[in-house]
């Protein structure tokens, strides 16, 4: 921090620290457990933009930073990068998890039904008293734990949905190495798993509008609790290490010619992300279906279709670094720009 | 049961149980602390429908402990910052590799398989509440 070599400095630096502290008032928060219950979105799309799944760090960082979430987003980020990797846990699959909401948009009747789970799309956004209508639950012991393959599975059983040539051996990492143009597949849809939230909602909103042509049906949207496995180290057997929450979204578009047998077959489109967060699980998923599936746009600008645009600016964390770093005293470097612009002017006098 | 079962069962009991037993194996029985409680992370692969494929979701925050029980190692990872009781979990570990008080973590083990399911029950019952019935349409 440049003001640290200005005299006086460190003390302006850490009275603004104080300052800081006392305008989000620590004293007063709520206790962390009870921020996990009542805000479980915001700190949803901590997890999910720190790429780090920690419910205890994200209701830390949403006290820390004052409810702003892209910078507590910023300190799951930083933590992740301080921690040894133990290793990969086992592959999760939406077909497997314990379901807690599940909608398709493309069928009425699908395998293990529609199930509404808790949301807010049946709320009225209006701020009057909405009383609940005090129904009971009944027969929980007859209930059971609801799993349910995806709805598009029916359509790739009848061999009408378009499967994406695979030619990665093994995914890519972009947090360890990221990758040269042309991108890997695995890599775009990392990138965009962790991506910005309204970032993604708005280059997927691009393509909707008409700077591209992905206006999808929602296939199989879904939330639920994903298991987490590992290998014993000393028995080499699978073991459960917990549950995560996570949303999953399959979107169809339109149908394409498919190059392997030049047969037209419907692209499809996915989204899955940390967390529940509907809204960025689709805006996944229509990126996914522009950047892998031939669209039409307006004045040849489909910006959602291009991967070089997407990978590189979705990234919240990043994007805010970039962007806050305008703040830092660029006071040279500025000196410099009037020294140019004196002899540019004195030039043109001349 | 297999003792692969303990790691996540055991989360599902009242820690103070775990905590208790384990104390107990280790008045009795010689325990060393081979790699403490460290925050580590695991990457998680995601299975990718649209080509058959996998990538990277994510990261998940964990902790893990390793002892030895007479001999025998024990091992114990849990999701998240908690460090206290993932080493009662791996003496337990150890404890079963070992042969030692192993009624008394199957029924640990049994306890917390059933607080699981109940509370899956329940979770479920309030999920399926909001079927959508098309029939009545």
């Amino acid at each position: 921090m440049s003001y640290v070599a200005i005299k006086g400095g460190t003390d302006a630096i850490n009275a603004s620290k104080r300052l800081f502290e006392k305008r989000i008032q620590p004293e007063k928060q709520l206790p962390e457990k009870d921020l996990l219950t009542t805000l479980p979105h915001s700190c949803d799309r901590i997890i999910a933009e720190g790429a780090l799944y920690s419910d205890a760090l994200a209701v830390k960082a949403l006290l820390r930073s004052g409810g702003d979430l892209l910078e507590a987003a910023f300190y799951l980020r930083a933590h992740r990068s301080t921690c040894r990797r133990a290793g990969i846990a086992k592959e999760i699959n939406s077909d497997d998890i314990r379901i807690t909401r599940r909608i398709s948009s493309a069928f009425k009747d699908i395998d293990g039904g529609q199930i509404l789970g808790p949301s807010c799309d049946y709320i009225i956004r209006l701020f009057q008293v909405q009383s609940s209508d005090g129904g009971k639950i009944s027969d929980i012991a007859k209930t059971s734990v609801i799993r349910a393959p995806s709805a598009l599975n029916n359509l790739r059983d009848r061999d009408m949905v378009l499967l994406l040539e695979n030619t990665e051996g093994e995914a890519v990492d972009v947090s360890r190495q990221f990758p040269l143009p042309p991108y890997p597949r695995s890599a775009l849809m990392q990138v965009m798993s962790r991506g910005e939230t309204g970032s993604m909602l708005a280059f997927a909103y691009t393509s909707m509008r008409g700077y591209g042509d992905v206006h999808p049906t929602i296939g199989d949207l879904r939330t639920g609790m994903a298991a987490i496995s590992f290998t014993h180290p000393f028995t080499d057997g699978k073991v459960k290490i917990g549950e995560i929450r996570t949303t999953f979204c399959e979107t169809v578009g339109s149908f394409q010619r498919d190059p392997k047998d030049g047969k037209l077959r419907l692209s499809n489109g996915f989204g899955f992300c940390l967390g529940h967060n509907e809204t960025r699980a689709i805006s996944m998923s229509i990126l996914d279906l522009a950047i892998h599936n031939q669209g039409y746009s307006m004045g040849g600008a489909d910006i959602a279709a291009n991967p070089e645009i997407i990978i590189n600016h979705i990234d919240g964390i990043e994007s805010m670094g970039f962007t806050n770093h305008f703040k830092l005293p660029h006071y040279v470097t500025f000196q410099a720009d009037l020294h140019v612009l004196d002899k540019a002017r004195s030039s043109c006098s001349d | 049961m297999n003792r692969e079962d303990l790691n996540f069962y055991l989360q599902q009991t009242e820690p103070e149980q775990i905590i208790k037993l384990s104390t107990k194996i280790q008045a009795q029985h010689n325990v060393e602390t081979l790699q403490r409680p460290v925050a580590q992370t695991l990457l998680l692969p995601v299975n990718d429908p649209v080509n058959h494929g996998k990538f990277y979701g994510g990261e998940i925050l964990v902790v893990s402990v390793i002892v030895r029980v007479n001999q025998c190692e024990g091992w114990a990872m849990t999701m998240d910052t908690e460090q206290d009781t993932v080493f009662h979990m791996a003496v337990l570990d150890g404890a079963w590799a070992s042969g030692i008080e192993q009624r008394a973590i199957a029924e640990l083990v049994r306890s917390g398989k059933n607080n699981h399911h109940n509370r899956c029950c329940k979770e479920a019952a309030e999920v399926n509440a909001t079927r959508v019935n098309f029939d009545l349409m």
